[in-house]
């Protein structure tokens, strides 16, 4: 059983922040996970809210990201999952999770995902999984999360998709806001 | 005796959630302005947290955004301003505010404030404009805006620059940050 990196960082940036440089090898290793296309996280990447990035030095094992999806969108999942009344238009998307295959199984996964839920604390946010990815499914191994409603099939996959999502209220309350404090 | 002139609206919309069609004529209307050069506008309104739309009937005549600028710049113009201890990095920055020439003193900015006064009211806020630019610098001020420390130069303008802010602490507090409540 390979043992956890020692030495892990993650930096939580916004894109405006970060260089070509770290946006291209971002691009490639979510490419390299298989779980998303290339020239689809291209074009959305200037919408993200941040990027996460973790490694070692200057290397980077694992990447994720926090999108602000188009609102319609969010409304699609919640009601596909069969729980309209969830959908929250201020949740961001847990989205682009990606380890490199060569750092699999080394704790790359669970210090960005520390990372992740540092940032957002209570702020509600969502992540859609396929069904058959048994590595991320289970909405039990991030304790964060809830399973909303049911699986389902979506016009956007071929794959049987899961929504899960933390700090939702089980009703939408549009008079709670974001508050500085 | 009633009053014919056609109201005067804002609205408030994700730039994911706009058409390209929209994205552009934003752009253009920043533009007219002249202020913005053409290449900022085409990489940050993706990224912008909210774009503003000022509309007369169905003609967009004004638009403003509100943005998280890069971090670098963002401390930059603080300590230019001599309030280094001021900069939040939770802070947006209005700006790209502009109304085309026609529709100027319509009362397109106080629609903007209106609009975004409930998204920014619990929010550190700023924004940065020509200490003479006379068409913001008085308006702003009672929309409750202050100036943050001296008037300065910028390797951004060859003109004089104010910063301004809303909702700042006199020194950045690192515990506080936006909760969703």
């Amino acid at each position: 059983m390979p043992k956890n990196l020692n030495n892990l960082k993650t930096i939580v940036r916004r894109p405006q922040d970060c260089s070509d440089k770290m946006k291209e090898e971002f691009i490639r290793l979510v490419a390299e996970g298989g779980e998303a296309e290339e020239n689809r996280v291209r074009l959305s990447l200037p919408y993200t809210e941040t990027l996460i990035f973790t490694g070692v030095g200057n290397h980077i094992y694992g990447v994720g990201a926090l999108l602000r999806p188009r609102i319609n969108f969010i409304q699609h999942l919640f009601q596909c999952a069969g729980e309209p009344q969830m959908a929250n238009p201020h949740s961001v998307e847990s989205c682009w999770i990606s380890v490199s295959i060569r750092h699999r199984g080394k704790g790359v996964w669970r210090h960005n995902n520390a990372a992740k839920e540092e940032f957002l604390g209570n702020r509600p946010y969502h992540s859609l999984r396929r069904v058959d990815n048994k590595n991320v499914s289970d909405p039990a191994k991030e304790k964060i999360y809830i399973h909303v409603g049911k699986d389902f099939y979506s016009p956007i996959s071929k794959d049987k998709l899961r929504l899960i999502a933390a700090n939702h209220d089980p009703i939408f309350n549009p008079k709670k806001t974001f508050v500085y404090m | 005796m009633s009053d014919n002139k056609p109201k005067i609206h804002a609205m408030l919309r994700r730039p994911i959630d706009c058409s390209l069609q929209n994205i552009e004529l934003f752009i253009k209307i920043v533009l007219a302005s002249g202020e913005v050069p053409v290449e900022n506008l085409n990489r940050g309104v993706p990224a912008a947290e909210m774009l503003i739309f000022v509309m007369q009937e169905k003609v967009v005549i004004g638009v403003c955004a509100l943005r998280y600028p890069n971090a670098k710049f963002h401390k930059h113009l603080f300590e230019k301003a001599t309030v280094p201890e001021m900069y939040n990095p939770h802070s947006l920055e209005a700006c790209w505010a502009s109304i085309l020439p026609n529709y100027r003193n319509q009362g397109a900015l106080s629609s903007i404030y209106k609009t975004t006064q409930k998204y920014t009211e619990h929010r550190p806020m700023h924004g940065v404009h020509r200490a003479e630019n006379n068409l913001i610098s008085e308006p702003i001020k009672k929309l409750g805006y202050v100036q943050a420390g001296i008037d300065f130069y910028s390797d951004t303008s060859d003109n004089k620059l104010c910063l301004i802010v809303k909702n700042h602490d006199p020194v950045f507090d690192p515990n506080k940050k936006m909760r969703y409540s």
